[in-house]
């Protein structure tokens, strides 16, 4: 027994170290924006799985909103993009221990997750709506999934929001977009959860799908570590500026196809 | 810029974790011991005289231990549909882990069956043991004898390798942190708190397992 209670010792001196170096890693003297312009790089967290924000083009580059939007923050840093590929589940993670300088990438800025990050002011709004299939005729919004299955990309404003609107559904969360639309698509969720402008996209596609009402609204902001007042008020004069002149409306058109469904702040 | 602990995420969560912690358990418990079977079986056909079955069993065997897990788990939960199986992800999970936990015990007591002398056997039969006799005295306690430990190591291995199901949906430890980290984002803590609950699940399995070992094993060797 004596040589049990030695190991338990040092695991405990071992997970002391380890936390002593996370804190370590996460703090840092000067501020992310003097960082990026001295290294003459942005590192940004994007999500290229969600298309028409963040994708891949025929030549394996990025591509889309998301990634047209980093592409004007770097223009007026006068620096080079890192592009960083994020998930919906990783991305605070990066974010917090400095692996990425922000995180663009269909980022929803909920009360909750403004607790660990800081986020700028919106640049894109978006509708959540619920997909089904229309032969489900006894689900026509998200009040009727009482015993019902719901696919979701865990941790997702998707996910945040089902969950509190249909606590009696039973929700399957899965680790990226594409999965969950896999399942979702192959009966082993009976709704989805997702963007309007996707949800579009895949009812004209499958003739079988329908939308089966709105879910919520929810915003897209860039996210970055909480306790960097310059970065973050570096990026909101960006935002005030390009929003001013009508830069956001313009790429969320571009991309979409439709106007920006929910009016930004005006500015 | 600097990273405030709040460890109170997991303790309050408390609960959570152990469901999750219960549902792993069961998962690798059930994949271990029907895993033991089809392993016993496997092994069994690896050394069959019979051509077809040496040659299915060796398929299994290098089918599954030559891909990884993670591939094994999308194809049965995911590829099954196309046949027209549609399988929910928790029998996904128990499915798949037997299957690749199966495939792995089965070199482990083949290899346990080779170390025991041929002579062993034909003396056997020739004290008038019958054919059952021999396989159950004569080989199979003794090869399980030797093989327990490698056996144990990878069945701990099983029972760490099920954190990957989560990745289906199916609900176990590893998804019941994922789940938490993705309201409050408390990675780390989270993570923390889970490779505790694993460390100390592992420690159980061998706990029980070189028990079970101690207890079957001497009562085998006296019979004999």
């Amino acid at each position: 027994m004596r040589r049990h209670g030695r190991s338990w010792g040092w695991i405990a001196v071992l997970g002391i170290v380890l936390a002593l170096a996370w804190t370590a890693s996460a703090s840092a003297a000067e501020s992310t924006l003097d960082q990026v312009l001295k290294r003459g790089k942005l590192l940004v967290g994007i999500g290229l799985g969600a298309p028409p924000f963040g994708m891949y083009d025929a030549d394996k580059k990025p591509t889309g909103y998301d990634v047209d939007l980093a592409k004007l923050i770097a223009e007026e840093l006068k620096v080079e993009i890192e592009w960083v590929d994020t998930t919906s589940v990783n991305r605070i993670p990066y974010l917090l221990t400095n692996k990425v300088d922000l995180v663009i990438a269909t980022f929803g800025n909920t009360p909750e997750r403004a607790k660990q990050v800081a986020f700028t002011k919106p640049y894109s709004s978006w509708n959540l709506v619920l997909l089904g299939w229309k032969k489900d005729r006894n689900i026509k919004s998200y009040k009727d999934l009482k015993g019902k299955t719901v696919a979701v990309t865990r941790g997702t404003t998707q996910d945040i929001a089902i969950t509190k609107l249909a606590p009696e559904a039973k929700i399957v969360r899965y680790e990226d977009d594409p999965v969950a639309m896999l399942a979702f698509e192959q009966k082993k969720a009976d709704v989805m959860p997702t963007a309007e402008v996707l949800a579009l996209k895949k009812v004209k596609e499958n003739k079988d799908m329908e939308i089966k009402g709105l879910v919520s609204r929810s915003w897209a902001a860039i996210g970055v570590r909480r306790g960097d007042p310059d970065w973050l008020q570096w990026l909101n004069t960006f935002m005030d500026w390009h929003g001013g002149q009508g830069k956001f409306a313009e790429l969320f058109e571009k991309w979409n196809g439709v106007q920006m469904p929910v009016a930004l702040p005006r500015w | 810029m600097t990273y405030t602990f709040h460890w109170e995420v997991p303790l309050q969560n408390l609960p959570l974790f152990l469901w999750g912690a219960l549902a792993t358990l069961e998962i690798s418990g059930i994949a271990v011991l029907l895993g033991l079977l089809i392993a016993t079986c496997g092994a069994l056909a690896r050394l069959s005289k019979h051509r077809l079955l040496r040659g299915a069993a060796t398929v299994y065997v290098e089918v599954i231990r030559n891909t990884p897990f993670l591939v094994q788990l999308f194809y049965v939960y995911f590829g099954l549909v196309v046949v027209g199986i549609n399988l929910e992800a928790f029998s996904v999970a128990i499915l798949t882990l037997t299957i690749n936990c199966g495939a792995y015990c089965t070199e482990i007591i083949r290899a346990g069956i080779q170390s025991i002398h041929r002579g062993q056997t034909e003396a056997g039969l020739s004290l008038g043991m019958t054919q059952w006799q021999v396989f159950r005295y004569v080989i199979l306690m003794p090869t399980l004898r030797v093989v327990w430990p490698p056996l144990a190591s990878q069945f701990i291995a099983t029972m760490l390798g099920s954190s990957v199901v989560s990745q289906i949906s199916a609900e176990e430890l590893t998804y019941a942190g994922m789940f938490l980290e993705s309201r409050t984002f408390r990675t780390f803590e989270i993570f923390f708190a889970i490779a505790i609950l694993y460390f100390v699940m592992a420690r159980l399995f061998s706990f029980l397992f070189s028990l079970t070992g101690q207890k079957v094993f001497r009562e085998a060797w006296g019979q004999l």
